[in-house]
């Protein structure tokens, strides 16, 4: 019976000593005081109107706790599967945003595919910042600008 | 009367038991002396005890002494040592089967340690790849993935490598056998080579076996 403990005790320590360390500052299981962000609800995406100039898609989600969150990440893609590319961060908590719109920053006609992520700012026991904590993204939404 | 009697009788113990001394340790000399008057040299000198009937005997001895410690000589010469090949081995697994001749063993271990600790650093390698994603990770789904990613090439790898020690240590085990087996064998190739070998020559001359 001894001799059973001893090798089941053993083969837990090979195996505690196999684990490879969570050494990263934003994952939430090796400091469990960091907050993850809640993941995004609600998305809709409104294209601008035919013929418009300067074409844009404003894109409206239901806003996070200020608790868990400091701002948002939008992506844009090609396609539901495709790869999804950040273009544009919003550094408040809010509920809105327009992709483009400006003459300098336009979005061309065609079909597109949009996410939003919230993330919380991480900071050490010093206040040093550790970094973004980006939540889970959304829910992918379609939208069609028109030419 | 009391005191003159106690007084006498510790003068008697005074005089008397050096010379009762004296008397023992002679006793105890008596058969050791005798033993050294029935000491025979002429037995001692007798050579027939050893088998030997005449100088033609103890010739022949010397020459079957001779022979064998030439022999002797031949297996120093071709056997391996055992703190040698275990050093060998160690070093480089299958190597000390190797030298003792044991090719195909010495291969299969050289060929295991190699094939484990390969597979062994390549997980170890792909664990690394992931861990070092997962340290750069910021979106929780990533830092999830990446870590889960990390730690199952990195139990294959542990695994690999404990295949590998075990390997190792049956490989010490085995060259302790194979070499034995070896030196056995050269020990009996040697004594064939000798028995086939109809001419020698020796101090007495040249000696010619049918």
């Amino acid at each position: 019976m001894k001799f059973r403990n001893l090798i089941l005790l053993l083969c837990l320590i090979l195996l505690t000593s196999c684990m490879v360390k969570r050494n990263n500052p934003l994952d939430p299981i090796g400091n469990p005081d960091i907050i993850v962000p809640d993941q995004v609800s609600g998305l809709q995406c409104f294209a601008s109107g035919v013929g418009a100039t300067n074409k844009y898609v404003e894109l409206r989600w239901n806003a996070n706790p200020s608790l868990n969150t400091d701002g948002y990440y939008i992506y844009m893609g090609l396609a539901y599967n495709s790869e999804y590319a950040v273009v544009d961060t919003v550094t408040t908590n809010v509920s809105v945003s327009s992709h483009g719109g400006k003459p300098w920053h336009s979005v061309k006609a065609g079909d597109y595919w949009y996410k939003v992520a919230a993330f919380r700012d991480v900071y050490d026991e010093d206040g040093k910042v550790l970094g973004k904590l980006e939540g889970r993204r959304s829910e992918p939404r379609f939208i069609r600008v028109p030419a | 009367m009391r005191k003159t009697i106690l007084t006498l009788f510790k003068r008697t113990y005074r005089t008397v038991l050096p010379s009762f001394a004296l008397i023992l340790i002679l006793l105890a000399l008596v058969p050791s002396l005798a033993a050294q008057d029935q000491f025979d040299i002429t037995a001692f000198s007798d050579s027939t005890k050893y088998g030997w009937e005449d100088w033609r005997d103890r010739n022949v001895y010397r020459v079957d002494l001779i022979e064998r410690q030439e022999l002797l000589q031949i297996y120093e010469m071709e056997s391996s040592q055992i703190g040698s090949s275990i050093l060998k081995s160690a070093l480089i697994p299958g190597y000390g089967q190797i030298s003792s001749k044991a090719w195909t063993k010495g291969t299969v271990f050289l060929g295991a340690e190699l094939l484990s600790m390969g597979v062994s650093l390549y997980f170890l390698d792909r664990s690394n790849y992931y861990y070092g994603k997962y340290l750069e990770s910021t979106q929780i789904d990533d830092i999830q993935y990446f870590y889960s990613a990390a730690q199952k090439p990195r139990y294959y790898s542990w695994m690999f490598m404990a295949l590998g020690a075990v390997v190792w240590g049956y490989n010490i085990y085995d060259v302790i056998l194979t070499t034995d087996a070896y030196n056995a064998q050269v020990w009996q190739e040697i004594l064939e080579r000798h028995g086939k070998k109809t001419i020698s020559m020796g101090p007495e001359g040249i000696q010619l076996r049918f």
